[in-house]
């Protein structure tokens, strides 16, 4: 059964999406994003070092375009004026590709977006004609205005970037979830396997996260845990869950015990 | 030949004058592909990067992609 992810006018057939930053080596991380099985990857961009060597390897010849989908972020940008640059930089470099992660910090300690001007700058992107993947917190109201100023992928955070904390309100993203009509994807704050799926199982669309794989002590090991634990949260999601119980109900019947 | 001052990634350079963006790149010894220049905060367009001519006071950025989340 086909269980594609539209965003945009894009399809997609796997539901996690990794980042290619922090990783050891550049091997381990293209061995660890190709076991994640993941279609979309992240990236930053970044000055050039102008001392550099000119034969010095580019993260595009190793994690291909003709690969992946490549989605440019605007990490590191505190405005919506640097976002804008930054994401107009990207889609030169990628040859005209507008599909773009936008994310505004508000501050360098916490790195929590900085909404009010991330709702800006998605206004001023879609103007610009990209198609944003926005990063937010969880904020129900901003989540509504970001999807009406035309985003075609809502991402709040699960915890702070990089904390691996996993979900930490999970009634927040659920409301998100049913609220929205474009793809929600939990994107950081993941930390292991069952906080993706436990995002999957709340009705997101997708997940996106890279420490949990770059930081594990296998990261490849790790990867395969993660495209199993989304796919895991998404039938569960599917499938529909058993109702709660407050009592214990037998699952054997009670009728014909022995000695009754 | 003269040198001009400009600004690049935040660090003043002098460089020979009437470069365009290719001879410019020659110039840092960097490789002309995957990578993309602003100048004056304006996207250069690689269709446009030989008949864009560098001049005194001007300010580039040189940017790639690297490994991100």
């Amino acid at each position: 059964m086909s269980d594609s992810l539209r965003i945009g006018v894009r399809e997609f057939q796997s539901r996690l999406m990794v980042g290619t930053g922090k990783y050891a080596n550049d091997q381990l991380a293209i061995d660890a994003i190709r076991e994640s099985g993941a279609n979309i990857v992240t990236m930053a961009i970044r000055r050039v070092n102008l001392g550099q060597n000119k034969d010095e390897s580019n993260i595009l010849e190793l994690i291909s375009p003709n690969e992946f989908t490549i989605l440019p972020n605007t990490a590191g940008c505190y405005t919506a004026d640097e976002s804008v640059r930054t994401c107009k930089l990207a889609r030169e470099l990628l040859g005209g590709h507008s599909l773009v992660k936008l994310e505004v910090i508000g501050d360098k300690n916490t790195l929590l977006p900085d909404m009010s001007e991330t709702l800006k700058a998605a206004k001023d992107l879609v103007k610009e004609g990209f198609e944003v993947m926005v990063y937010c917190t969880d904020d129900f109201d901003y989540a509504v205005a970001l999807e009406d100023a035309g985003c075609v992928a809502v991402m709040p955070l699960a915890a702070p970037i990089g904390s691996g904390r996993g979900i930490e309100n999970p009634q927040a993203i659920e409301a998100i979830v049913q609220k929205i009509q474009v793809p929600v994807i939990v994107d950081a704050g993941i930390g292991t396997a069952s906080d993706a799926t436990l995002a999957m199982e709340l009705g997101c669309d997708g997940v996106l996260l890279n420490t949990a794989i770059a930081g594990a002590q296998n990261p490849v090991l790790m990867a395969a845990a993660m495209r199993q634990a989304v796919k895991a949260g998404r039938s569960a999601y599917l499938a529909g869950r058993m109702t709660k119980s407050n009592q214990a109900v037998a699952s054997s019947p009670t009728e014909g015990v022995i000695n009754s | 030949m003269n040198n001009i001052q400009v600004s690049i990634n935040a660090e003043s350079k002098k460089i020979p004058e009437n470069l365009n963006i290719p001879q410019l790149l020659n110039f840092l010894k960097l490789k002309d592909d995957l990578l993309v220049v602003e100048l004056n905060e304006e996207v250069v367009m690689r269709a446009d990067w030989e008949t864009s001519i560098v001049g005194e006071g001007d300010k580039l950025e040189i940017v790639k992609a690297i490994g991100g989340g």
